[in-house]
């Protein structure tokens, strides 16, 4: 990944744009918890965007169904250059309980190409805030090249 | 004389440079204080305690590519942050900031501030509009509502100290603050109405119905991004700023105090300590109140303050007619 200036700001802001592409609401209350007082990701200067437009980070929960996957799509494409997609939960990393299932597809990797997965059932609103702490920092590197997609683990 | 025309210039780009960075600063405030009043902290790893958080956002914006949609007006879309960011700054150089008298000043330049905000206005309208999805048109809609609404209610504050100083040049109504004692004693009413419709004229909350996250998406600036974006947030900024600067200079006597005729250092202190008063006014609002109903927002809270205005209009007159 060819390290621009504009990465690396986004780093140092990282605004959120929050997508739920048919998850079960667990991971959105976690999302939640992490933005208000006791993790508020505002102190790495995240803001929570209301249009994909003004957005760098789209935060995915819930598995990919195949209704969904479209819109997902068009979301993704409508952020500007450069972006990151950060799946949360682990029906957003692989499909979760639900993989295989009738209506859905997998993974939010079966839309978007590189995305960060944060495990768990749903994960802990520290972990979001320390996934969120590494990118800011830069430490996500030693991790990624694994098939595309990157772990991070607290 | 030879020697004005260069310092006139020096003191405008002096001014605009620091109306542009102190535009983030009240941003910081901003931010940080209402992040308090909810137990949060806010921008925090940026800079000494986030401080950098609203530049760094700017620069970012800036570095973006710019995601344009077909079918938009590129003439509006690229007109607008350029219409506001030059009238904000040219309206600031009005105000009286640096020292007790304003970089640019004529008769009557209290006029201007009416043209400033009317095409501040015009430039999120413009930026609004240069592309007509369904978010944008119902937010640029409820902007024009809202400010056509509060901007008369803001303004007409004014009129009343027109009324009293008998001036309608700024730099002779800060003279008449400092000769007799600042006009907020004297209007206490019109200084409320005028910083409660400030909120609304700037889009806070309550008043935040233009993008109304969950209705509207980002309202009338869904379709921005990069570059444009950047600068229609900082023609918010701005505008907050100019706004606040505005009714520090009429109400509160500008950079007037202790010691401030003798020591000019002090005037431009003194302007800020009660600019960031203000600002944490309108931070507490801002971080405690919740969304007014679209349908409250001309009956329960635009009659009330168009009637408080009304009876301090009334006081007023008997109050000069007492003293004639």
């Amino acid at each position: 990944m060819e390290e621009s200036n504009s990465i690396k700001l986004i780093r140092k802001s990282p605004w959120l744009f929050h997508f739920n592409s048919g998850g079960c609401n667990g991971c959105d209350i976690e999302v939640v918890a992490a933005l208000t007082p006791k993790y508020d990701v505002e102190r790495l200067g995240a803001v929570l965007t209301a249009s994909p437009k003004h957005a760098d980070i789209l935060i995915i929960t819930g598995p990919v169904t195949r209704q969904t996957a479209g819109s997902l799509k068009m979301i993704y494409e409508q952020m500007a250059d450069p972006k990151i997609a950060i799946a949360i939960g682990t029906c957003a990393c692989s499909g979760g309980v639900f993989r295989g299932g009738y209506n859905v597809l997998g993974g939010a990797e079966k839309v978007i190409k590189n995305v960060i997965c944060i495990p768990g059932c749903p994960p802990n609103p520290r972990q979001i805030f320390a996934a969120l702490k590494k990118l800011y920092e830069n430490k996500l590197e030693e991790e990624k090249n694994d098939g595309g997609s990157k772990l991070t683990k607290e | 004389m030879s020697s004005a025309p260069l310092l006139t210039s020096i003191l405008t780009i002096v001014a605009g440079i620091i109306f542009f960075f102190l535009s983030f600063l009240f941003e910081w405030v901003e931010r940080k204080a209402v992040a308090r009043i909810q137990k949060r902290v806010g921008p925090y790893f940026t800079g000494p305690g986030g401080i950098f958080q609203p530049f760094v956002d700017f620069l970012k914006l800036l570095s973006k590519t710019e995601a344009i949609s077909k079918g938009t007006e590129l003439l509006f879309y690229r007109a607008s942050p350029i219409i506001g960011v030059t009238l904000l700054t040219y309206g600031f150089l009005h105000l009286p900031f640096l020292s007790q008298s304003p970089v640019l000043n004529f008769n009557g330049d209290l006029l201007v501030i009416f043209i400033v905000f009317a095409f501040t206005c015009l430039s999120y309208l413009m930026a609004g509009l240069s592309l007509r999805t369904p978010f944008t048109v119902v937010g640029t809609g409820r902007l024009i509502v809202q400010y056509s609404l509060y901007e008369l209610i803001f303004l007409s504050s004014f009129a009343l100290i027109f009324f009293q100083a008998g001036s309608a040049t700024i730099s002779d109504i800060v003279r008449y603050q400092m000769i007799n004692r600042p006009l907020v004693l004297y209007q206490p009413i019109g200084f409320i109405v005028a910083v409660f419709s400030l909120l609304a004229k700037l889009e806070k909350p309550p008043f935040d119905l233009p993008h109304a996250k969950q209705e509207v998406a980002a309202g009338w600036m869904s379709e921005l991004s990069g570059r444009t974006l950047a600068y229609m947030r900082l023609i918010g900024n701005m505008d907050y700023l100019f706004s606040i600067s505005l009714i520090v200079t009429l109400f509160l006597g500008g950079g007037s105090g202790p010691f401030a005729s003798q020591i000019i250092v002090l005037w431009p202190i003194y302007f800020l300590i009660k600019a960031l008063a203000i600002a944490l006014v309108l931070s507490y609002i801002e971080g405690v109140a919740v969304r007014v109903r679209s349908i409250l927002l001309p009956m329960r809270l635009g009659i009330p303050l168009t009637s408080l205005l009304v009876v301090q209009a009334v006081i007023l007159a008997i109050w000069r007619m007492g003293l004639w």
